[in-house]
């Protein structure tokens, strides 16, 4: 890399904003070219002049009076609902024969509103559940036309079957059986 | 602030919270109680095949698992059809069953947590069976035995009212939808 090439390259270098290869060559033409290592030895002059100038000018400022006026702006926001209530609360001063109550008024209510929340959370979840647990059915009557009729219950689900023993219904009628092509 | 002060302001609001509370109660046991029952009943009927054909149990009969192991010695159970309606009170539903038999459905009342039923399969004109039961809201009542093809139909009988059933309906449309040709 030449003179020529390196110096428009040489602030970049300087800020580190050059990609990898050019960084490599920028620095490895600077070591031997005594022109260009004296350039970027006047941009470091030059970084530290201004950086000592404006660190100066910096210190100068008086932050003294900032936060007299912040203060007032954060103290114009409206206080929020809890704010009001704890203020609301502690100025009443209430003893805890007072406290004790209210507090178990709350908790009752936290718990009958998780209660409601639980329960219509999923409203299909609770009768599924029922359904798997309880099909327990309680049968009045039953009439038949077939020979016989067995009454069978699930002990796990309580589900009832009602088994119709029905030989003649092998035989069934294609042209009402829709279902059945094969027959 | 004085201590009577104190005493004269609190109580009360201490009664009101509770009051409340014990409102809401009140409130949401008797939204409970009446959301139990509504003016119509959702009647679902699905209908299976059990058989020895195969080993298989159609996932969309996933809730009706534990029953049948229980029940039946069939290796193979398969949905047919399932069909859900909402029934008024004392109105007649008549379901089509594969094999050219159709199930009545009226149902009666609500009574202690049961829906009352009349369940009637008949085939041609000839009733196979009538009863009468009263079945857990939202459970299922099995009839099973009419021949069908290689095997028998398993009639599963489900009635609810108030919340929306559990049901398999999803599953079951889902089911139908693949089954039929």
């Amino acid at each position: 890399m030449s003179c020529r090439e390196t110096r428009p390259l040489l602030p970049l270098f300087f800020d580190g904003e050059l990609e990898a290869r050019q960084m490599r060559a920028v620095a490895l033409h600077s070591t031997r070219c005594p022109s260009c290592e004296d350039e970027l030895r006047q941009l470091e002059r030059l970084q530290e002049v201004v950086a000592s100038h404006v660190t100066a000018m910096v210190e100068e400022i008086d932050l003294g009076d900032i936060w007299a006026g912040i203060a007032p702006r954060l103290d114009t926001r409206a206080p929020t609902l809890v704010q009001r209530l704890r203020a609301w609360w502690d100025e009443r001063e209430f003893g805890w024969s007072v406290r004790a109550p209210a507090f178990a008024a709350a908790a009752l209510a936290l718990v009958v509103g998780i209660g409601m929340w639980i329960q219509h959370e999923d409203p299909q979840r609770k009768p599924e559940l029922a359904s798997r647990v309880d099909n327990s059915a309680v049968l009045d009557s039953v009439q038949s036309s077939v020979d016989s009729v067995a009454l069978v219950t699930d002990a796990e689900t309580n589900t009832t079957l009602l088994w119709v023993m029905d030989d003649a219904g092998a035989e069934v009628d294609p042209a009402v059986d829709q279902w059945d092509a094969t027959k | 602030m004085g201590c009577d002060q104190v005493n004269g302001r609190s109580v009360p609001a201490s009664l009101v919270i509770l009051s409340a509370s014990l409102a809401l109660l009140g409130a949401a046991a008797w939204a409970e109680e009446s959301s139990a029952v509504d003016d119509e009943v959702e009647v679902r009927i699905d209908t299976i095949l059990a058989s020895n054909a195969g080993k298989a149990f159609d996932p969309a009969l996933s809730s009706l698992r534990q029953p049948f192991v229980g029940l039946f010695p069939y290796s193979s159970y398969r949905l047919l059809q399932g069909e859900q309606r909402r029934v008024a009170w004392r109105r007649e539903a008549e379901f089509l069953i594969p094999g050219g038999r159709y199930l009545v459905v009226v149902p009666r009342g609500y009574k202690d947590g049961r829906v009352q039923l009349n369940v009637m399969l008949i085939q041609g004109s000839r009733p196979l069976v009538n009863t009468v039961l009263a079945l857990k809201n939202h459970g299922v009542f099995l009839v099973a035995g009419p021949h069908y093809k290689e095997g028998v139909l398993v009639i599963a009988i489900g009635a609810g009212t108030g919340p929306i059933a559990p049901s398999p309906s999803t599953q079951v449309q889902a089911a139908v939808t693949a089954h039929t040709p």
